[in-house]
């Protein structure tokens, strides 16, 4: 669902604003069998760790179509930084514009982001950051909210292998308990595809535990954050 | 880069990368793999699940492993063969447009790459070295390994101390030079009358600053039309790869391997004082089939023997070095060592007077028997006799076992099981042979069985070949006569089966003595060997050879010409890995044996391994089809 945040839309070109308005408003149906959910994996890449201020560089996503990652339509976005154009920031951090991997105007990719995504629930590692820092650049960047349910492999992974908890918190922790190689930690991209094999494997335990929807699965991280909570 | 490649992400990029670390997707283009990374999407499987079921129409998708082992197992729920990360599957059932014929079963948590079956054949269309995997998979991969094999040979010269001497010894004659401004026609002429390949070309201070070879006049010269009134500098090889004259030939060896030259220009201070070609180099090879045969024939002293025994071993590692095939190797291993024992045999029956008179054969028996011997080779051998008194028996042991002696001396081990033509139970008149076989045959014993499978390859060495010609055709007759006999035959060869793994690629060897070994004899060649022999007593084939047995045998049970030369090849490729293993155990100082650790393998190496061991499987299927076991 795609709410329009502020009265006054942020003034954008004639095809992104086509863009933000072909956006679909469709919900997720998270009744449906887990293996036949789309699931939109992501990972982002920011300035520094403060979800509410630092920048956001760059956006890395697949999709689990059908139980398989589709590789042909992986998203690699990254944001073009006002500061970092000029000149001078490019001399002092020796930067040259070649090396730039921000590629695209802040508004066009969060539209790739949001396109590429569709209505499909969101998955991430500490999903709460990757929440926080796209929401946040919707709003910036196109004036939207658009509230998705969003579902965090570092919950999941531990109410599935309660064994593998014990040593397993970061990403890199889960990836060695499986066996799961990484081509190139910390790109967005490649962190994404790699929590995303990881939910390959997150899905099949859960339906091994007779959890067979989404909705069942959110049912049961709910409960369990209620426990832990009171 | 090509201009396709801007839209591949960094995820694309890491995935092509991993994939052409593998065969055959590191041959194939940046584009052509770019492509199948498109194309592809990857799935998750968990210990135990079945990735693909047996069917009865075609798969609608190619699997590549990313990461983990699949099993192939069969209707009767045996795992037939095990997949590693890079191999893909069912590639037959794709080709051919039918369904699998096994199941596939994920042997560990495994991740695959997944290509619809359209997206599969397009890829066939589109690139030439994929097809060419996936049709002749086994033989690409053999012609990679052996490209691999050269190279390695090629530095590892260490233990060859020809190698090491300085180049300059080579040089026989003074070299063939001129200077730039030389017309064509006179530097021609030059070469034509000194019979050499190559002019250099030389400034006044001596020094070369190029070449033109016989090779480079076709091309430059004679199809390109110049005139040969042109100075030699216009179509010369500018600046060519020199070494020092004191440079050791390896170093010419590699410089011509690398730079696919067949000259290089010897200098001292700069200064041009000779040319090697590679015939020279080769040419070092003093070890020749020619010449070890020559001086097998002259030696009138059996105690010269062994020294040219051991020649014959160098001239193996040499020709081995030199990439040679298995199939040819051997046969020439077989047929020095023959005219060794020839040579044993005349010496030693011409001086024995007890023998003037008497019909005799020497039988070659085994490995030897089926021109197949390898670096460690034991004896095993017979005599057959036409008729003989006790005394001219008597006579005819001591001499054989004079011969066994000798052997020994010269590398070839008596036989542990005695089975040699000293021993009197091997020493029969053609009478005794053929009851001797009739027992076999008509016991089946596991005995039986045994000796059947060492005596049925008998050839005649040296002697009245028509006593084992006559045994031969006697011998056909009546195992094609006794049916039940083939079938316990076939029953037997099929309890002996390829070590191919289920829980790691290989079944290791659990004996305490060679340790997480496979045996490349007894698991590897031997199933290819006994359904050859089973395959030839049936069509009545006095053939012993196994892949010539197996080529006659094609014809008449209908076996494709495809499926022949991928067993052929297998087969060879387990004989070449025996060679190379034996050899890299004499250059060490061990006594070579057939215990191989697959770990000891470069990836490609032990994929083709399981491959020709996947194809001992096949050719037992075949065996166990026709004897309904």
């Amino acid at each position: 669902m795609i709410w329009p945040f502020a009265k006054r839309l942020p003034a954008l070109d004639a095809t992104s604003s086509a863009r933000r308005e072909a956006l679909t408003r469709q919900k997720a149906d998270l009744r449906q069998p887990l293996a036949e959910m789309r699931w939109c994996v992501v990972d982002v890449e920011t300035g520094g760790l403060d979800a509410q201020r630092d920048p956001l560089l760059a956006i890395g996503a697949v999709a689990i179509e059908h139980g398989r990652i589709a590789l042909d339509a992986s998203l690699e976005v990254g944001l073009l930084q006002a500061q970092s154009t000029a000149a001078d920031n490019i001399l002092i951090h020796g930067i040259s514009g070649s090396e730039q991997r921000a590629g695209e105007a802040p508004h066009r990719a969060v539209l790739s982001w949001l396109e590429f995504a569709q209505e499909a629930p969101r998955v991430a590692f500490h999903a709460g950051f990757d929440q926080t820092v796209l929401q946040r650049a919707e709003r910036e960047h196109l004036g939207i909210s658009v509230s998705a349910p969003w579902f965090d492999a570092a919950v999941v992974a531990p109410l599935l292998f309660p064994d593998a908890a014990a040593h397993c918190r970061h990403l890199d922790e889960w990836l060695e308990h499986f066996g799961l190689a990484v081509y190139a930690r910390h790109g967005a991209l490649a962190d994404a595809y790699a929590t995303a094999e990881l939910w390959l494997i997150l899905l099949l335990a859960a339906q091994q535990e007779k959890i067979t929807t989404a909705h069942q699965l959110r049912g049961l991280l709910r409960s369990r954050r209620w426990l832990s909570e009171n | 880069m090509s201009a396709t490649l801007p839209l591949a992400n960094s995820l694309h990029r890491a995935t092509l990368d991993a994939l052409r670390r593998q065969a055959p997707f590191a041959t194939m283009s940046e584009d052509e793999v770019l492509w199948l990374v498109q194309h592809v999407s990857v799935a998750y499987y968990a210990r135990d699940a079945v990735l693909l079921e047996p069917s009865d129409t075609p798969p609608e998708t190619l699997f590549i492993i990313k990461q983990g082992t699949v099993s192939g197992v069969t209707a009767d729920d045996q795992t037939v063969f095990q997949l590693a990360t890079g191999e893909m599957f069912p590639l037959g059932a794709l080709l051919a447009g039918r369904g699998a014929a096994n199941r596939y079963v994920a042997a560990s948590d495994t991740f695959c790459y997944l290509l619809p079956a359209a997206d599969f054949h397009t890829l066939l269309s589109r690139s030439a070295e994929f097809h060419d995997f996936c049709t002749r998979r086994i033989a690409s991969l053999l012609e990679e390994s052996q490209r691999a094999v050269q190279a390695e040979y090629a530095l590892a010269l260490d233990d060859d101390s020809r190698f090491a001497r300085p180049l300059a010894s080579l040089v026989q004659r003074a070299p063939l030079s001129t200077l730039a401004g030389t017309p064509l026609a006179e530097a021609l002429g030059a070469m034509e009358a000194a019979q050499v390949g190559s002019m250099i070309v030389i400034n006044e201070a001596a020094q070369p600053v190029g070449i033109l070879t016989l090779k480079d006049v076709l091309a430059r010269v004679t199809l390109a039309g110049v005139p040969l009134a042109t100075p030699i500098a216009d179509v010369m090889t500018p600046d060519p790869a020199t070494l020092p004259a004191d440079a050791p030939v390896a170093d010419a060896l590699v410089l011509m391997a690398r730079q696919g030259i067949h000259h290089i220009p010897l200098v001292r201070n700069g200064r041009l004082i000779g040319v090697v070609s590679e015939k020279d180099v080769f040419a070092l090879r003093r070890l020749s089939v020619e010449g070890i045969t020559a001086a097998i024939a002259r030696s009138d002293d059996p105690a010269r023997l062994p020294a040219l025994a051991h020649d014959i071993g160098d001239l193996a590692h040499s020709l081995l070095a030199q990439g040679m095939d298995a199939e040819n190797l051997t046969a020439i291993i077989s047929s020095l060592n023959d005219r060794l024992t020839e040579r044993i045999i005349t010496l030693e029956s011409e001086t024995d007077p007890a023998l003037a008179g008497l019909r005799w054969c020497w039988l070659a028996l085994g490995s030897e028997g089926r021109m197949e011997q390898t670096l460690a080779t034991d004896q095993d051998n017979a005599l057959i006799f036409s008729a003989a008194d006790d005394a001219q028996r008597g006579a005819l042991q001591a001499f054989a076992l004079r011969v066994n002696h000798l052997l020994d001396a010269c590398g070839f081990p008596l036989c542990r099981g005695g089975i040699m033509a000293s021993n009197p139970k091997w020493c029969l008149s053609l009478a005794e042979w053929q009851q001797q076989f009739t027992q076999w045959i008509d016991h089946g014993s596991p005995d039986a069985l045994l000796h059947a499978s060492i005596f049925f390859d008998f050839r005649a060495l040296t002697g009245d070949a028509a006593l084992a010609l006559d045994l031969r055709a006697w011998l056909n007759r009546a195992a094609q006569k006794n049916p039940r006999f083939l079938h316990q035959m076939a029953g037997n060869a099929l309890r002996n089966r390829p070590p191919l793994g289920v829980v790691r690629d290989f079944v290791l060897s659990d004996d305490n003595a060679h340790p997480n070994t496979i045996d490349l004899k007894l698991n590897g060649a031997t199933p290819f060997v006994d359904a050859a022999r089973i395959f030839a007593l049936a069509a009545g084939s006095p053939q012993t050879n196994t892949a010539k047995r197996l080529r006659e045998a094609a014809h008449a049970l209908h076996i494709p010409d495809t499926e022949l030369a991928d067993w052929n090849r297998a087969f060879h490729f387990l004989q070449l890995l025996r060679l190379r293993h034996q050899h890299g155990q004499q250059r060490t100082g061990v006594p070579p044996d057939n215990h191989l650790n697959p770990d000891t393998l470069n990836p490609l190496d032990r994929r083709i391994l399981k491959e020709a061991l996947r194809q001992a499987r096949k050719v037992q299927a075949r065996l166990a089809m026709d004897y309904k076991l």
